[in-house]
């Protein structure tokens, strides 16, 4: 998770993802985010994530984004 | 403070939204509508949060039958909008429009700015807030901002920059706006002014293996909107076969090594100027 944490401080430095959740409802990450997340996950862990999981509720917290990652054939 | 009746929102997005919880601050009766909903549209969920009235329009003849029927002296705030009013709607006396454009006009009017000051090497580009007229993006200015280029930068993150410079711009400007106290200023023509249409893409999507490696480069973050496919694919033709670029990566060397090309099956690996650029390629229609 520590990986995870670094790639989300990276797109949005101002947020401590650790102690947070809901980061969608939060307004942590806007949709553009989102796209950049996307990007730097398939680079990171090799992934290719597929188009009807960019929704926001994959990326509302640290365990969703995982399950998303695992969902896609990456590992956390 | 409250000269305008009403304040509708038009548009999608980031930009969109933060306008939406800027206006929130300033006035009590906020309209957003949603004219093309993206699948990470965040903005009915904003306007519920900050007890805007949200409403999707999607298609243009009610649009324009909407804005027809408003009667009360309205602002309206066009952001990240590609529907064009109409000259009946900007006709109408009691209707403001102004609109958010993610460049400096009147250099890169029309669609997908960021994508064009990068392939065209600009060192800066920025965020024009202006008023609407017929003509597309081409209404007085009401305030600009400039946005230094960084070295590496592609289209999503120089698009991500003019929105966060676009909501400081808005939030700043907004008490102005809402008071009608504000001056806009003619757009001067400019040297090389440049419009572009959503049909235009460098070079046409083709990446010309003869170029240095820092036109390549910007060729390919000019095109880079991440899994937005704004923009098709960069194509490369390499030994009289045509390929689709699907990833690249960028790694300033520093190195001023001599200048080479290595091509195998599906990478291309690309190397001069103290840059060096790898191709992830496949065949065209495989």
């Amino acid at each position: 998770m520590k990986r995870l944490v670094e790639i989300l401080q990276e797109i949005r430095p101002e947020f401590d993802f650790t102690a947070a959740d809901n980061f969608v409802e939060k307004e942590m990450l806007n949709s553009l985010d989102i796209i950049a997340l996307i990007s730097t996950l398939e680079e990171e862990y090799g992934i290719s994530i597929d188009g009807a999981d960019i929704v926001p509720e994959n990326f509302n917290g640290l365990e969703a984004i995982k399950t998303l990652v695992e969902k896609s054939g990456g590992t956390i | 403070m409250r000269g305008f009746n009403t304040v509708v929102v038009i548009g999608s997005g980031d930009i969109a939204c933060k306008c939406i919880k800027i206006l929130a601050d300033h006035h009590d009766n906020v309209v957003c509508i949603e004219h093309e909903k993206g699948y990470l549209s965040m903005m009915k969920s904003i306007c519920q949060k900050y007890n805007c009235r949200y409403k999707a329009i999607t298609e243009q003849e009610q649009l324009l039958e909407y804005f027809n029927k408003i009667t009360v002296k309205t602002l309206i705030v066009s952001a990240n909008n590609n529907y064009i009013f109409p000259e009946a709607v900007l006709d109408k006396q009691n209707l403001s429009v102004i609109n958010f454009h993610n460049a400096l006009l009147p250099h890169h009017g029309g669609r997908n700015a960021p994508t064009w000051a990068i392939f065209q090497m600009d060192e800066t580009t920025g965020i024009t807030w202006h008023e609407v007229t017929p003509k597309v993006d081409a209404g007085d200015i009401i305030i600009q901002r400039g946005i230094v280029i960084a070295q590496d930068m592609t289209a999503l993150e120089l698009a991500r920059k003019c929105m966060e410079v676009g909501a400081e711009a808005f939030q700043e400007i907004i008490p102005k706006l809402l008071a009608e106290n504000y001056t806009a200023r003619v757009q001067l023509p400019a040297k090389e002014m440049g419009f572009h249409y959503s049909g235009d893409i460098p070079n046409a999507g083709i990446m010309d293996i003869s170029w240095s490696t820092e036109r390549i480069s910007a060729f390919l973050r000019s095109l880079d909107y991440g899994k937005i496919r704004i923009l098709p694919r960069p194509r490369v033709v390499l030994l009289d076969k045509c390929y689709v670029i699907e990833r690249y990566h960028i790694i300033r060397t520093g190195k001023q090594d001599l200048a080479r090309v290595i091509v195998n099956k599906y990478r291309a690996f690309i190397c001069s100027q103290g840059l060096s650029i790898t191709l992830d390629l496949k065949g065209w229609g495989e």
